[in-house]
């Protein structure tokens, strides 16, 4: 079976990758992932975001596997970084706080190269360090960004494949990825970040070269590479002379894309996404760090859906294809993929799902209300399972769920954007109508009732019962509640 | 109100109901056979336990349409407001029951009483208690097997799941 890789760049590769969470949580991506965020400021709002949600997603996913009789997948059941711990999921940068004239040994080089570098570096370029990232100096990020990459890839390919099991994110990424070629159904590589950016910017390019010398000789053609590339879609307010300014974004995207348009940097397949308009992303100027926290946005979603184009159809490497998606406003017809990976029904009924546990049954597990319930008593039947209500499992189940909810929330507030419609989230009518068309006057009791109804949950711990369960509720409950256009969809 | 006592109770009551049943006897006045007053008797057992069936079901029914989850509730609180319409289906059942015994009392051919005689002596008997107790026994099981209906998925079973 094909192994499916995803390395996100930078903050907009994070966000991304946070999309593409969401899709694997809702079961729009059900083929498992290895995930791997690579961004130099570990401290950024962005990327953190992100890691929190991978990290409790794997939490929730080690309790729920599909039904081994019907092959019904529940919420969470695809697995991201199986087998790996939390700290898979992010490379930063191990020396962050050294200059950059002291990672390429200035002082070190010979009269004639300081002089070249002199031309290519200012002052400031020299003395800069990375704890913040590479803010969006892609001149700088892409050398250490390559030499970090370089480093670490030619300890994997002098390497055996054992050496997997050492802790570092990226070797363990790489050195997967290898082993992944040698098996008969080889590997598929995506790689995203943005093109306007410091850290994507840097990386996307440096990419399919390095792997040359990661993979075995013959071993490439197992391995079926794309990128996608994200065009400026957001903006900031203007900070200080030294600061990084959104308004020269169209220009550094102008630029890179003159370069992929002249240079065949070795993907497949390249996808490039991104936004008529760009929003105001953050109320400030924001330099690295958590504050550097942007308001999610379509886009991610469609670099996400982007993505499960790629596993799901990966190119053939001999015929050139163009694959164009857009409109006037962004409605669920309108993004792309959307038919095959039934993101609509799929979003929506997540966002049912998080709603009904984040903001009702959550606080009723936690005080134990739900002892002497039916679906209680059917959950411990047979198998002697139990759910006590404050398992930790189900607090990363609350948390990631108010997250998705926050991120559908900023989603919908993009003008033109008629995806979500989630309002009053404490209230019980927002339960039909996380999506316009939903008719349900009692939504609280007839998902009660649905959890109550379900039968014939196989999960082996009381969490993954109650998330199957809650799985099935939710979306039979969807079925009613959306009857306009579930069937269409 | 747990699915115990609401047991204890049903089963209580129809235990009450077939001792009283067996062991009391009707009302023995002069000029009235007693062959009529059985008769009538046994007649009042079947149709105040249908009664009790009757009202159970439409109560069962009633409840899936009137009793509703609502956050932040317990599930025993929940099951005690299920149990409680059982109960109230069962005092309805035994009011009804009650009337009609007293109603076709009065038309029972026990001559030469009058009918307002007729009802007094039909409920001045022990065994006037053991028709309500039919009926308020019949009233509790039947709507505990409502609530087992497939369509109910069990939801408000007082039932256990088989």
């Amino acid at each position: 079976m094909t192994q499916n890789f995803v390395m996100g760049f930078g903050g907009t590769g994070a966000r991304c990758m946070e999309a593409l969470a969401y899709l694997a949580a809702s079961r729009s991506i059900t083929e498992p992932l290895h995930m791997l965020v690579v961004d130099p400021d570990e401290t950024n709002g962005n990327v953190v975001q992100c890691l929190d949600q991978l990290r409790r997603y794997q939490s929730i996913q080690q309790h729920v596997a599909p039904n081994r009789e019907s092959g019904a997948r529940p919420f969470f059941s695809t697995p991201l970084n199986a087998d790996l711990g939390s700290e898979s999921f992010l490379w930063a940068n191990p020396q962050p706080n050294t200059a950059f004239q002291e990672l390429i040994e200035y002082t070190a080089q010979p009269e004639d190269t300081r002089a070249l570098l002199d031309l290519l570096f200012d002052e400031s370029d020299l003395k800069l360090t990375f704890e913040k990232g590479y803010i969006g100096r892609a001149h700088i990020g892409s050398i250490d960004l390559l030499r970090t990459l370089e480093t670490q890839i030619r300890t994997i390919a002098s390497s055996s494949d054992d050496d997997r099991a050492r802790p570092d994110a990226m070797r363990s990424f790489f050195s997967t990825l290898r082993a992944a070629t040698q098996q008969p159904g080889g590997a598929h590589l995506l790689v995203v970040g943005s093109v306007f950016g410091g850290t994507g910017a840097s990386g996307l390019p440096a990419i399919p070269s390095l792997l040359q010398s990661v993979l075995l000789s013959g071993l490439q053609k197992k391995l079926t590479i794309a990128c996608i590339q994200v065009a400026p879609y957001f903006s900031f307010p203007q900070g200080r002379a030294e600061d990084p300014d959104s308004a020269l974004h169209p220009l550094a995207t102008q630029a890179a894309l003159y370069h992929y348009s002249l240079t065949d940097v070795g993907y497949d397949r390249v996808y490039l996404v991104g936004a008529p308009t760009r929003e105001e992303s953050n109320s400030g100027n924001v330099v690295g760090g958590g504050a550097q926290r942007n308001v999610a946005h379509y886009v991610e979603l469609a670099a996400g859906l982007a993505a499960a184009h790629f596993f799901a159809e990966p190119p053939d490497k001999e015929t050139p294809e163009v694959f164009a998606c857009g409109g006037l406003s962004v409605r669920w017809d309108s993004l792309p993929y959307q038919r095959a990976t039934d993101v609509r029904k799929n979003l929506v009924a997540l966002g049912t799902f998080c709603l009904l546990h984040a903001q009702f049954l959550a606080g009723s597990l936690d005080k134990r209300r739900h002892l002497e319930t039916k679906w209680m008593s059917d959950l411990r039947s047979a198998r002697g399972r139990e759910l006590g209500g404050q398992e930790r499992e189900l607090r990363d189940l609350r948390d990631f769920a108010k997250r998705y909810l926050d991120w559908a929330t900023e989603i919908q507030r993009i003008s033109d954007v008629e995806l979500f419609t989630l309002r009053e989230l404490e209230s019980v009518s927002a339960l039909s109508s996380v999506a316009a068309g939903g008719r349900s006057r009692e939504p609280y009791h007839e998902l009660i009732t649905n959890l109550n109804m379900t039968r014939d949950v196989d999960q082996n711990s009381g969490a993954g019962w109650y998330v199957d369960a809650l799985t099935r509720a939710t979306v039979d409950f969807c079925r009613s509640n959306y009857a306009a256009w579930w069937s269409r969809a | 109100m747990t699915k115990l006592m609401y047991w204890v109770i049903a089963i209580g009551a129809l235990l009450f109901g077939i001792a009283g049943a067996v062991m009391l006897q009707p009302p023995q006045p002069e000029n009235v056979e007693i062959r009529l007053l059985e008769e009538f008797y046994r007649s009042q057992y079947v149709v105040s336990s249908m009664i009790g069936l009757l009202v159970g079901l439409g109560f069962g029914w009633l409840a899936t349409q009137r009793i509703r989850h609502k956050p932040e509730d317990r599930g025993a609180d929940f099951n005690s407001r299920v149990m409680s319409w059982g109960l109230a289906s069962a005092a309805i059942a035994t009011v009804t029951a009650g009337f009609t015994a007293a109603t076709m009392a009065s038309l029972s051919p026990f001559d030469p009483f009058a009918p307002t005689e007729k009802v007094m002596l039909v409920i001045g008997s022990g065994l006037f208690v053991v028709i309500l107790a039919f009926a308020f026994a019949m009233a509790l099981f039947a709507f505990a097997a409502y609530s087992r209906f497939p369509q109910w998925g069990g939801r408000y079973a007082i039932l256990r799941r088989i």
